[in-house]
């Protein structure tokens, strides 16, 4: 990566900083495709280019493209180029250092994290009221309208009830880094327990069986475990087709080929619809779905939930299928007293 | 059971309109006093002004957020006034905020619960709210 100064032609020679790899452009149509670090003088910023280039607009700018923040400041004089440009430099090669790329990444995450939290947290407000009043609508005056209304009205809740449900596992998904707990060793058969308990009704309602082989004890935050097999077990009974879901939960000693770094291999295998390995990565997506909602109504957030859940204890998920013949979701998580 | 004296302390008429529906709904027999901010929640239970002649109510509904005098504050004078103290205070409230719940439990409130997202599951609420607070629950006769 280069420093490109493109600027104007009486600062461009003394702008080069000596500490930097930098090259002096005459235009803007010499950067190259990886130049991230560009400095703009007066000239070349009147360019058409030049303009397309700065972020803010206006004159006398310094513009740092590509990176992860953009940072400006007033460019005067060529001596006040040298020096910015050394600060610039600074910052490459800070931005390049994987130590601080680490960090950067981290907070963009948490971040995103927050930005997630607040948003799906600050629309269950209004939305509990487009829900409560379609609902009370529906149960008041549902009588009094003509089906064309009712039709309308109900398509509303639909969609409220609908988007709540979005919400929740949202902040389920967005919590699970910053609301998590610490890892300890915990079993993960209790945890299957808990999951299946807060399933009860589904597995009651679609006549599920579960085949369970003992699970070890793992290191892992005991809510987030019982979250994960949830996470699992819904989606294995959700996508079990027309016949009554056949799930089997097993662990084998991790592939080192697949998953190295020891732990243990959970598998939650389903006999049900099964997917195209295409979809393979794209189903561990946010809000990703395969099927339509009239064929099977889901947020698209179970997978993702889980391999959120499972990246977080440092273990790594994936999953295979084939359409019609059912997926196995296997995991690795680490085994208690062997260290995360 | 008798007529349950509830007072409701909450700002939003959308959500106070809510708890009336919930609790017919509900089946539970009740007498609602609503106070709009915390002021005036205040005056209804330490009895000031034209709420002199106001009843000690059986169960307190305390939203968190309230212009003026917040719900919090309502909830610490509650707890630290040596009769009223002994009304159970429900903090209502769409906060699910970690810091909300630990400040309301340290303020001695008798529960925390997270404004239900449909009517029908608030009417489930408000159900086992008057089951557990006006039927299990053995509280002290009288004032």
């Amino acid at each position: 990566m280069d420093v490109v100064f493109c600027a104007c032609p009486d600062a461009a020679t003394e702008a080069t900083p000596a500490s930097a790899e930098a090259r002096t452009v005459a235009s803007v149509s010499e950067l190259a495709p990886d130049d991230r670090v560009v400095v703009l003088g007066p000239a070349a910023a009147t360019s058409p280019e030049g303009r397309a280039l700065l972020l803010g607009g206006g004159l006398d700018l310094l513009v740092v493209l590509g990176a992860p923040v953009a940072a400006r400041a007033r460019v005067a004089a060529a001596e006040d180029l040298v020096s910015l440009g050394t600060i610039l430099q600074e910052h490459v090669d800070a931005q390049l250092d994987p130590e601080h790329q680490a960090t950067e990444l981290e907070r963009a995450r948490a971040d995103l994290q927050l930005f997630a939290y607040a948003a799906s947290h600050e629309l269950q407000e209004p939305l509990r009221m487009v829900a409560s009043y379609t609902e009370l609508l529906c149960d008041e005056f549902g009588d009094q309208l003509d089906p064309q209304a009712r039709r309308y009205l109900d398509f509303a809740h639909d969609g409220a009830r609908r988007m709540q449900r979005l919400l929740a596992d949202l902040l389920t998904y967005s919590r699970i880094q910053s609301r998590g707990g610490p890892l300890r060793p915990v079993s993960a058969d209790a945890a299957v327990d808990g999951a299946l308990e807060a399933l009860g009704a589904e597995v009651r309602r679609t006549h599920a069986t579960i085949a369970r082989a003992p699970l070890p004890a793992v290191l892992a935050d005991e809510r987030q475990l019982v979250q994960l097999f949830e996470a699992l077990l819904s989606n294995a009974m959700t996508f079990a087709g027309a016949a009554p879901p056949q799930v089997r939960i097993d662990c084998t000693p991790p592939d080192p080929a697949q998953f190295a770094g020891g732990g243990v291999e959970i598998r939650v295998t389903d006999g049900g619809l099964g997917f195209d390995m295409r979809h393979a990565e794209r189903i561990f997506d946010v809000f990703q779905r395969l099927h339509t909602r009239d064929e099977i109504d889901g947020t698209g957030m179970g997978l993702a939930i889980a391999r959120r859940i499972v990246e977080r204890h440092g273990g790594r998920i994936s999953a295979v299928g084939e359409p019609g013949r059912g997926a196995t979701v296997r995991f690795t998580l680490p085994v208690a007293g062997e260290g995360p | 059971m008798k007529v349950a004296d509830i007072l409701l302390v909450e700002d939003n008429p959308g959500d106070v309109l809510l708890v009336r529906k919930g609790l017919e709904r509900a089946r539970i027999a009740n007498r609602l006093t609503v106070a709009t901010d915390g002021q005036q929640a205040l005056d209804i239970l330490f009895r000031r002004g034209e709420h002199a002649d106001a009843v000690v109510p059986d169960l307190v509904l305390l939203d968190l957020n309230l212009p003026g005098i917040d719900g919090r504050e309502v909830l610490r004078q509650i707890k630290e006034h040596e009769t009223l103290r002994k009304v159970p205070v429900v903090v209502l409230t769409s906060s699910d905020a970690e810091t909300d719940i630990l400040r309301s439990y340290e303020l001695h409130a008798n529960s925390f619960i997270r404004k239900p997202p449909t009517l029908d599951a608030l009417q489930q609420v408000l159900q086992v709210l008057s089951d557990y607070w006006f039927v299990i629950v053995k509280l002290p006769e009288g004032e």
